[in-house]
């Protein structure tokens, strides 16, 4: 209970004149540390925007703005504080409180000024902000999962096969190594890609091959320049002995003798681990003739015994046995061979596959994160040409803050680089308000090697610091979280499970111990048991639930299990079922696995595809209906139908149905309208409306198992939903790939009790942990067609390899072979800080549990395999598990795939008479689609009308129309869409029309006249009719003559006489056509004065109006008052 | 506030004394003129001047149409929004054809930004032409390009007589007094633009801008803990207050119209009761519909069209078979069902429409009997895929307007939109499907001769932007975004999704334009100080709009938390009760119904004279022991998955090529004595035209779709095999190949085969080697115990006369090569002599005559039980049923194999 141990280290972290990296340990509160000092930077800057937070996650950024918000709001209303901790930060809020006053920033108000984020939405911003710098053009869809989109770039690349292009020859012959099977290089390609910030480095878009290939020979040589270097270095005291040694062996063995500046190249080094070691990595015990040492006397003898003692000697020295492995698999890289043919042709055809990404993306408008930040990138421009990002945001950023940096992959890394440029100078410049930079992270805790984090970069940043800004290194040691002893327990051994040094060319992490600052609870806090013999699992499962039982039981305690993998946990999960006890076990399986689900999908499949005829035979199946194995044969083979006759045909003959049983029978009864029903409504009704529909009436809810499948069922009916804001549609592959995305509901998302793996679990705090079959190994991935690896060699020089499997045997000194083990390597480093993960996330009490195989010559437990999370803490393990012996008797987990009864409805039989055809129609609207066909006559006639009405508007009517008219007409034609050769041809028509409306004593003349009275153009009115039906209309021209007093109502057509249809026949057909319209003005003009009325029709084109006699209105009684206008 | 959606009381002197009412949009402009009306048809009249409402910037408009008749302006033609945005798109895929240093990944954005600066530029009136502020764009590069593209932009607007809107209303500022002034009043505008500032001033005699009198109602603050939960609280919130006072007028806002209308109006309806029956009497406007190209009749003419392009795809032609609005009388005929089975057994996904055309006019019936129509139909499909073929025009480039006029003829082709009648809804898609191609049409007026496919991209754009929403009467509740909703009256209203991150939004200034000159001119989401102005006039807008406004924001969304929006900080919390997610109906019937059990394992047993015409030889067995219901399912209901697609050959298909192979080549070389004098250069040779029978042997359709690169690494890739498994041959001691793929027929329990031996050895002393060729791993224990996995060995082995001298799969795989098998001779290294400890894990018998007796019984057992219809849901392993695919069918519980899958 120690709480100065790092109190030094806590009060420098919130000095803003300096910069630093801190270590921080799980529990050690971070978080608050980062907001101190982001209060305490947001007091010095003159915008907030300038202080940037980087988090990992967005969850991370939303919970740090509002903890920094809580602070600020606090300090406002001035709550009291009660630790002289919580002190610190009041007055640092109080500090920003005044500065957000002094430069008006409305923080309270405005929460999104804090420029609090992760790295793909800064990224976002920046892309946002210059379009054309991150060549990025402007906001595009960002997909979480692109790799739709990888196959799409693999696809096209593969047609680059059939047309002779440069690389063919290359994925010609990448195809052929791996069995022309292009399945398979596809997901190795696609898995490329989904990584490429890694390698695009190197054998991105812009890079010749040439120069790829140069660049990996080179990395190479380095690499096993490097090494040998550095065992030379490690043997240099006994170099003596060893080249008389080896001297000696060579003479025996007829072999090449060596050069003298030893050890200088890798063959000698070989020769040396052949000498020290036996084939398996272990010191030699012994040496014999096989290695070149004969039995014998004289120079023999004395040759083996200052072999002795130079083993007694070299065996002391640290760090020389695994230097002496790992030249064993060092690569040889011969030109010519398989292996290093493979690595060219891959890095001539990497470029062009990217290339083909860009392509795919530019196609939907859509790309991935790491195109976002590559864009971010190219943005920032080079270190030859910065981009002044001061302008583009109109602010310079002061202060940067990073979490989780032990996750950091090499594209943040690049970013920090590029947004710290010239910041040495800077500081500099102004030692009294410097810019400055802190990194937190705990490399204890880096797990995401396997989606390319890499923890070597929080090394290399730390020893290196970032463009003239020193880090200086702060480390926290206490514990909030842990009690003392969980917090000692894993002290002891993890002290033990991590490698001794800190070695950033294997991202290797010490481990750092902790300081508990709660003080000891429990006696025995870590609780160890092992299982044993043939029931051993079954036996350890028990055991777990029967724990969590208790705690479900009693108290108010959290408890987790956490698992290495989802299927590790799936035992445990089915116990706590069988046994009613609900827990939160979020994304232990995927929806698809939900039978309710299941049967939903069965449903849409059958209503996407009449030919699936595996899902209608389903659907038949389904519990909704369950027809029976006789009925369904009785089905498909009924009559003399040919085998392949859709389903939904059969059902439909009543003669196959009288064929079925009774049973049968009924059960269509009830299928049959549900289906009759889908069908008239498809594309009629809402996606999901209509699959839900159909869905209730067959009886979906019925059948399910459970309530909280209903929750399935719910959530299936929401991605449909979704599927219809995305304008998909019934996409069945889309479905079926969400529906194995998309996590099944959980018992009981209150529960204390919770399942999850340890990856997701980083970052949260249980009382009770328990973590179970630390003996299972993760599934292996099989052989990988690919490897790569990027690592920082001791130079901090970034190293980037790949290597195609090469079919070798694997001790081969290939390139593939060493990347294997250099994977493999890192991987057992990770599983230490999983479990470590793990352990630290116990408040009170840790519970770790396995299997354990017996050695039973000796009487011992076996060692577990080197992969399993037992490995590293096996010492502890072993020395204090409490061993469980599994009786013969007891029961193993039920895991039969027993046949199951079919589970059904209950169905009565329906009342036959009752007709099952009947279906409620659709709304049908009796009209058909009537449509002027011809869209020029319709534009000539619009501009006729335009015209016509501005004439008329005219206190002198004109004898002819001018140029200016006519460059007016042709712009309102062009607004109506018509360009080119019909263009001119309507302004013909136009002008033809109106030069005829306005020649000398034409009727057109009359019409527009502006010596009417009461005269209107396009004259709009509002009416009502009988129906209380409000309508607006416009009237083309109407006016009373002066000369009898009459009301003209007139409309405009530019219709013509069909082909041989007479002028006469003509005016007929049109005025039967409008007479309905025309009688509706007539009605509605008739309320607004009492003049007789006559109605026309005038016909543009042909000059001629036609008086509609039928209509005509003789003057009204006095009942109507004339309206005034 | 009875009045409904907008009090006009106040407006009325402004009536009476001749103003021209303008609106920020025409929802307000219709809603103010409906009131208008309603109140002319309450006084009793019958005809009325309309009255003079409009949104400001078609008032504008019509101003500058009326002074270009006027002779005012010259008359310039200006584009509409989309025709300016295609200017945009081709002046800067111009522009980057010149500029080697930048290529842009989303170019169509980068138009919609630039497009958007300048008609901001416009309306804050920033002369463009002056040097200083040239300058100030050329600081940086995205700036300074956009200034690059805008000169281009104007030169091509000069250069053909066009204009913008925005230029229109720039124009009429220079009009001060010379066309007659009106009196305008201005309603509800939070901000107005220089621009419009200046044009309003020029045009009018008079500008009021009316105050709306503030009637600060309460305002409720609700928190949920989802977006879901929230957006069922709002749909129960509507539908209460609905049922108590069905007059009420209610507004729900929707912060993110686009993603959250869709669960809305579902949520909506549930709560309405207008799922089913009622679906068209939902009482709800909504202020968007979806996009034309989503509506199904749309969607389909779309998708006709194209198949007037190179490929398409099998999901495209199954989607168009099941169409109501095509002419396809026989999409759902037994010829059609055969159809789509055949092109998801061909494996590509995508297809070449010439393909496509071919298997569509020539799929045939070879079930004489079934098919009255007799063979060799063809679907009406691959007839309308003809005759698109024979618009030899499709491939000549043209203008917009006549790719209009033919795709219209195109769509005649498929009869559609079909002969069924169209539902009110759809006669409205159509109609707006005739304005859509008016538009398309108008891209005359940017584009030239185009091809089809870029007509057809242009077409789908054109839908896509086309906003199809049901025409209904007013409703008493309304659902709209954000601005659209401001300025309008309810009695209740509700802002969903008032997020602390959202509300204000983060500035979005547009990155043409230099930031400096943005914040100096206030320019719009210019800055948080701007965004926060905005915010706030908003809530306050709303809030004096409404007797009640509530607001509510989610706790969480995906995962992350969330705050209020800070622009409530004077709304009062609220809780209301979350709803349960399920329906409360279906929890009601989940819990009443107990479902009954049957135990159906047993089909009706296999008629006599259904034995005869059984397909499947020994396949049948295989499936009865792995897994009864299988064979059941598969040989007898004649049900299999339909084929999953791939981009090569299938591994099945694979398999046939190697087999195919194989007995070329053992029928070129007959024995071990033949292959032994084979010299490499001779063996290269016979490998090779081993590797072409197999080749010619396969259909020709699948030949031509894998393409000739894939055909020539697979022949290099089989060859390098062939030559693998030799060495493997060349390993053994004398023997001479006496059958290959010999069809034998055999009687098993009732039940009669055919089947086809791959291969069978004769060996010196006439003991007979029954071969099978495998591409997979193989083992003897596949061969043992009750239920063997791979039976069909055994069938061959006790089909012979006397036993077989030996039984050995022929593991034929890359870098793997090795026979496997057991026998009473060693007639290859991996055949196995030693009986007893061979199958001692799985059986007792020692002896391999004995074995062969077992063997027989066990095979007997198995067709016996398959002749009496056992089907049974028994699979021999979990591993069975991941590549059975049955699985809806058969009902296994999926999650019970997944206790195995990683136990080591
Ligand atoms: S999925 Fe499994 S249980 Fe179902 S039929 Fe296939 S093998 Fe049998």
């Amino acid at each position: 209970m120690n709480t100065t141990v790092d109190a030094t280290a806590r009060a420098a972290a919130i000095n803003p004149l300096a910069s630093f990296c801190v270590s921080a340990p799980a529990g050690s509160g971070k978080t608050e540390l980062l907001i101190q000092r982001y209060l305490c930077l947001l007091s010095r800057v003159s915008r907030p925007e300038q202080v940037l937070a980087i988090t990992f996650t967005r969850k991370a950024a939303a919970e740090m703005r509002e903890r920094v918000m809580g602070a600020l709001q606090s300090a406002c209303t001035g709550e009291p504080c009660v630790s002289p901790h919580q002190q610190v930060t009041r007055d640092l809020a109080t500090a920003a409180i005044a500065a957000d006053r002094s430069g008006n920033w409305s923080l309270l108000q405005n929460s999104s000024r804090f420029n609090i984020k992760t790295i793909d939405s800064f990224c976002a911003g920046l892309t946002r902000q210059m379009p054309v710098l991150s060549q990025f053009g402007g906001q595009a869809k960002v997909q979480d999962d692109a790799t739709l989109l990888y196959v799409e770039a693999v696809l096209e690349l593969y047609t680059l096969l059939d047309e002779d292009h440069p690389v063919a020859p290359d994925i010609k012959a990448l195809l052929l190594h791996f069995d022309n099977n292009w399945e398979r290089v596809q997901e190795l390609l696609v898995s490329l890609l989904a990584r490429r910030e890694q390698w695009r480095g190197y054998v991105g878009v812009h890079h010749r091959p040439g120069e790829s290939e140069t660049y990996l020979i080179a990395t190479v040589a380095a690499l096993v320049s490097d090494e040998v270097g550095e065992l030379a270095h490690l043997l240099s005291p006994h170099s003596a002995d060893l080249l008389a040694l080896l001297q000696f062996s060579a003479t025996n063995l007829s072999l090449p003798v060596l050069p003298h500046n030893f050890p200088s190249d890798l063959r000698t080094c070989r020769r040396i681990r052949q000498l020290l070691l036996t084939k398996d990595g272990n010191w030699r015990k012994s040496i014999t003739k096989r290695e070149g040492f004969p039995n014998g006397r004289g120079e023999q003898q004395q040759r083996k015994e200052q072999w002795q003692a130079l083993m007694t000697q070299v065996q002391q020295i640290p760090g020389l046995q695994s230097r002496l492995v790992a030249i064993q698999t060092l690569p040889e890289l011969e030109t010519g061979s398989t292996s290093w043919d493979l690595v060219l042709h891959l890095s001539r055809l990497l470029p062009t596959l990217a290339a083909q990404l860009l392509l795919v993306f530019q196609k939907h408008g859509a790309l991935d994160h790491s195109q976002v930040a590559q864009s971010a990138l190219l943005a920032l421009g080079n270190d030859d040409a910065p981009t002044d990002l001061a302008l583009r945001l109109d602010y310079h950023l002061e202060h940067i803050l990073v979490d989780e940096f032990q996750d950091t992959a090499i594209t943040q890394f690049e970013l920090l680089h590029k947004l710290t440029r010239g910041w040495g100078e800077y500081n500099a410049q102004y030692p009294q308000a410097p810019r400055t930079l802190m990194i937190v992270g705990d490399g204890m805790q880096s797990i995401y090697g396997f989606r390319g984090a890499n923890v070597g970069l929080f090394l290399k940043a730390r020893r290196e610091g970032f463009n003239g800004v020193p880090l200086q290194h702060l480390e926290l040691r206490c514990n909030f979280r842990s009690d003392a002893g969980v917090v000692d327990w894993v002290n002891r051994t993890f002290v033990q499970a991590f490698p001794p040094q800190d070695d950033v060319s294997r991202s290797q992490i010490r481990y750092s111990p902790a300081t508990a600052v709660r003080p000891p609870v429990h006696v025995s806090p870590v609780g160890m048991h092992a299982f044993k013999g043939v029931h051993a699992r079954t036996q350890e499962v028990d055991f777990i639930c029967a724990q969590i039982a208790t705690c479900a039981a009693e108290g108010t305690q959290t408890l987790a299990v956490l698992g290495r993998s989802r299927s590790h946990l799936q035992p445990i999960y089915h116990r706590l079922q069988q046994l009613n006890i609900p827990c939160n076990a979020a994304d232990l399986h995927s929806l698809a696995q939900s039978p309710v689900v299941a049967d939903l999908f069965t449903l849409c499949r059958a209503l996407a595809n009449d030919a699936d005829k595996l899902a209608w035979m389903a659907l038949l199946r389904a519990p909704w209906c369950g027809l029976q194995l006789a009925d369904l044969l009785c089905l498909v083979q009924y009559g003399a139908a040919p085998p392949d006759t859709p389903v939904w045909s059969s059902l439909q003959s009543a003669e196959l149905r009288e064929a079925l049983s009774v049973d049968g029978r009924t059960r269509l009864q009830y299928l049959l309208p549900a289906l009759r029903w889908a069908r008239a409504k498809r594309d009629r009704l809402g996606l999901r409306v209509w699959v839900e529909q159909t869905w209730l009436q067959l009886g979906g809810p019925q059948c399910a198992p459970d309530v909280k499948s209903l929750r399935d069922a719910e959530h299936f009916l929401q991605l449909l939903e979704q599927a219809e804001v995305e304008g998909l549609g019934l996409d069945l592959e889309w479905l079926s790939r969400r529906l194995q995305t998309s996590s099944m509901s959980v018992d009981d998302p209150d529960s204390r009790i919770h399942l999850m793996t340890l990856h997701k679990a980083k970052g949260l705090e249980f009382d009770r942990v328990i973590i179970p079959e630390l003996d299972r190994l993760p599934r292996s991935d099989g052989r990988a067609l690919l490897l790569w690896d990027e690592h920082t060699n001791t130079r901090g020089e970034r190293l980037f390899l790949l290597a195609a499997d090469d079919h070798c045997p694997g001790d081969a000194p290939t390139l593939y072979n060493y990347l294997k083990a250099q994977q493999r390597q890192k991987t057992l480093l990770e599983t230490t800080r999983l479990l470590y993960v793990g352990a630290t996330r116990a408040v009170s009490e840790l519970l770790l549990t396995a299997c354990v195989w017996w050695d039973e010559k000796a009487d011992v437990p076996r060692e577990p395999s080197r992969h399993s999370l037992l490995s590293p803490l096996w010492q502890e393990f072993k020395q204090h598990m409490t061993l469980h012996l599994s009786d013969a008797a007891s029961e193993p987990l039920d895991r039969s795939v027993s046949a199951r009864p079919l589970a059904r409805l209950r169905r009565d039989a329906v009342d036959t008479s009752a007709d099952i055809d009947v279906i409620d129609s659709p709304p049908v609207a009796g009209r058909t689609v009537a449509r002027q066909n011809n869209p020029v006559e319709r534009s000539i006639g619009t501009v006729v009308h335009l015209a016509l009405e501005e004439l008329s508007r005219r206190q002198v009517l004109p004898a002819n129309t001018g140029a200016q008219d006519q460059r007016r007409w042709r712009m309102a034609l062009q607004q109506q869409g018509l360009w080119g050769d019909v263009l001119e041809t309507s302004v013909q028509e136009v002008h033809h029309a109106i030069a005829q409306a306005l020649s000398a004593n034409h009727i057109g003349r009359w019409v527009l006249s502006a010596g009417h009275s009461g005269a209107h153009s396009e004259w709009a009115l509002t009416t009502v009719n009988a129906q209380g039906v409000i309508k607006d209309i416009v009237i083309d021209r109407s006016f009373v003559d002066r000369q009898t007093g009459r009301r003209w109502l007139i409309d405009y057509k530019n219709s013509r006489p069909t082909p041989g249809e007479s002028l006469h026949d003509f005016v007929v057909r049109e005025s039967a056509n409008y007479m309905e319209q025309l009688q509706y003005y007539r009605d509605a003009v008739r309320t607004m004065g009492a003049e007789p009325v006559h109605c026309a029709l005038y016909f543009t084109a042909l000059g001629h109006l036609h008086t509609v006699t039928e209509l005509d209105l003789p003057a009204a009684d006095n009942g109507i008052n004339p309206c005034v206008h | 506030m009875a009045q409904g959606l907008y009090n006009i009381t106040p407006l009325e002197p402004l009536i009476a004394a001749g103003y021209t009412l303008l609106t920020p949009n025409f929802r307000l402009a219709r809603r103010i003129k409906s009131q208008w009306d309603a109140r002319c048809v309450a006084a009793g009249r019958q005809v009325w001047d309309p009255l003079s409402v409009q949104p400001l910037e078609s008032w504008l408009l019509a101003q500058w149409e009326l002074a270009v008749s006027l002779d005012l302006l010259p008359p310039v033609t200006p584009l509409t929004s989309a025709q300016a945005l295609e200017l945009w798109r081709q002046v800067i895929s111009e522009h980057e054809l010149h500029s080697p240093d930048y290529h842009l990944l989303q170019p169509a954005a980068a138009a919609e930004l630039a497009c958007h600066a300048r008609d901001i530029l416009r309306r804050w009136q920033v002369d463009m032409h002056g040097r200083g502020t040239r300058q100030l764009f050329d600081l940086d590069r995205d700036c300074g390009t956009f200034l690059r593209w805008l000169d281009l932009f104007e030169q091509r607007l000069v250069a053909s007589g066009q204009c913008t809107l925005v230029d229109c209303l720039t124009q009429l500022t220079g009009l001060s007094g010379q066309i007659p002034a009106v009196k305008v009043a201005l309603l509800e505008f939070t901000d107005l633009a220089p621009l419009e500032h200046a044009a309003l001033h020029a045009l009018s005699a008079e500008v009021r801008e009316i105050e709306r009198q503030t009637t600060q109602g309460e305002c409720l603050l609700h928190a949920c803990s989802d977006k879901r939960a929230e957006l069922q609280v709002v749909a129960a919130w509507a539908a209460a207050l609905h049922r108590t006072t069905p007059t009420t007028t209610i507004g729900i806002v929707l912060g993110d119209m686009g993603k959250d209308r869709t669960a809305l109006e579902y949520l909506l309806r549930r709560e309405f009761d207008c799922l089913g029956r009622n679906y068209r009497s939902l009482p709800v406007n909504f202020s968007t519909g979806i996009s034309l190209a989503q509506a199904p009749l749309v969607r389909d003419a779309l998708a006709v069209l194209g198949m007037g392009l190179q490929h398409t795809t099998v999901t495209t032609v199954v989607g168009l078979l099941r169409s109501r609005f095509l002419d396809l009388p026989d999409a759902h005929s037994t010829l059609a069902q055969r159809f789509v089975t055949q092109l998801y057994t061909s494996g590509r996904e995508v297809l070449a429409v010439s393909d496509l055309r071919d298997a569509a006019a020539n799929v045939s019936g070879d079930y004489a009997q079934g098919l009255a129509q007799g063979p060799a139909q063809g679907l009406a499909l691959g007839r309308h895929l003809l005759t698109l073929l024979r618009m030899r025009e499709l491939r000549r480039r043209a203008r917009p307007s006549l790719w209009a006029a033919r795709i219209s003829e195109m769509l005649s082709i498929w009869g559609w939109p079909g002969s069924e009648a169209l539902d009110s809804l759809e006669f409205q898609q159509l109609e707006l499907w005739y304005r859509v191609l008016d538009e398309f049409r108008a891209f005359d007026a940017v584009c030239g001769r185009i091809a089809f496919a870029d007509a057809l991209q242009l077409l789908r754009e054109c839908c896509t932007r086309q906003i199809s929403q049901p025409q209904t009467a007013d409703s008493p509740v309304q659902v709209l975004g954000p601005l659209e909703a401001a300025g309008l009256t309810f009695e209740h209203l509700w802002l969903c999704g008032m997020q602390g991150t959202r509300w204000p939004a983060a500035p979005r200034p547009n990155p043409f334009i230099p930031l400096r000159l943005q914040s100096q001119l206030h320019m719009p989401h210019a800055s948080p100080e701007r965004e926060w102005d905005f915010g706030a006039a908003l809530v306050q807008q709303y809030a004096n709009s409404c007797l009640t406004l509530h607001a509510s924001y989610c706790r969480q969304a995906e995962g992350v938390p969330d705050q209020p929006s800070a622009l409530l900080q004077n709304f009062t919390p609220q809780a209301l009760p979350e709803l349960p997610m399920v329906a409360i109906e279906w929890t009601r019937s989940c819990l009443e119904v107990v479902l009954e059990e049957v135990a159906d394992h047993r089909a009706p047993p296999l008629l006599s004279a259904q034995r005869s015409t059984l397909k499947g030889g020994s396949s049948v067995l295989e499936d009865q022991s792995l897994c009864p219901f299988r064979a059941f399912a598969r040989h007898r209901l004649g049900v299999a998955p339909l084929g999953t697609f791939s981009i090569a050959l299938s591994a099945a298909q694979r398999g046939s090529l190697l087999h195919g192979a194989l007995f070329a080549l053992w029928g070129e070389i007959g024995d071990s004595a033949t292959l032994l004098d084979l010299g490499a250069i001779q063996q290269e040779q016979t490998v090779e035209r081993a590797v072409q029978a197999a080749f010619a042997a396969l259909p020709a359709g699948r030949r031509r779709t894998i393409g000739v690169a894939y055909r020539e690494l697979e022949a290099q890739r089989l060859a390098a095999l062939l030559h693998e498994w030799l060495a493997v041959e060349r390993e053994r001691s004398a023997f001479s190949v006496v059958q290959r793929e010999h069809a034998i027929t055999l009687q098993i329990a009732q039940l009669p085969m055919v089947l086809r031996v791959d291969r069978v050895d004769q060996l010196p002393d006439g003991s007979r080697v029954i071969i099978d060729y495998k591409s997979g791993v193989c083992t003897v224990q596949d061969l043992l115990g009750n239920r063997p996995a791979r039976p069909q060995l055994l069938l061959y082995g006790i089909a012979e006369p006397d036993a077989a001298a030996a039984l050995a799969f022929a593991q034929v795989r890359p870098r793997d090569c090795r026979y496997v098998g057991l026998g009473r001779v060693a007639a290859a290294k991996g055949i196995s002599v030693d009986i007893a400890r061979t199958v001692q894990s799985r059986m007792d018998e020692d002896d391999w005559l004995v074995l062969n007796t077992r063997w027989r019984q066990i095979l007997e057992r198995l067709a016996d039980a398959f002749v009496q219809g056992d089907a049974l849901v028994d699979p021999l392993s979990p591993a069975t049923c991941l590549r059975c695919g049955l699985q809806p069918l058969c009902r296994v519980d999926k999650s019970a194999g997944l206790l195995e899958d990683s136990e080591e």
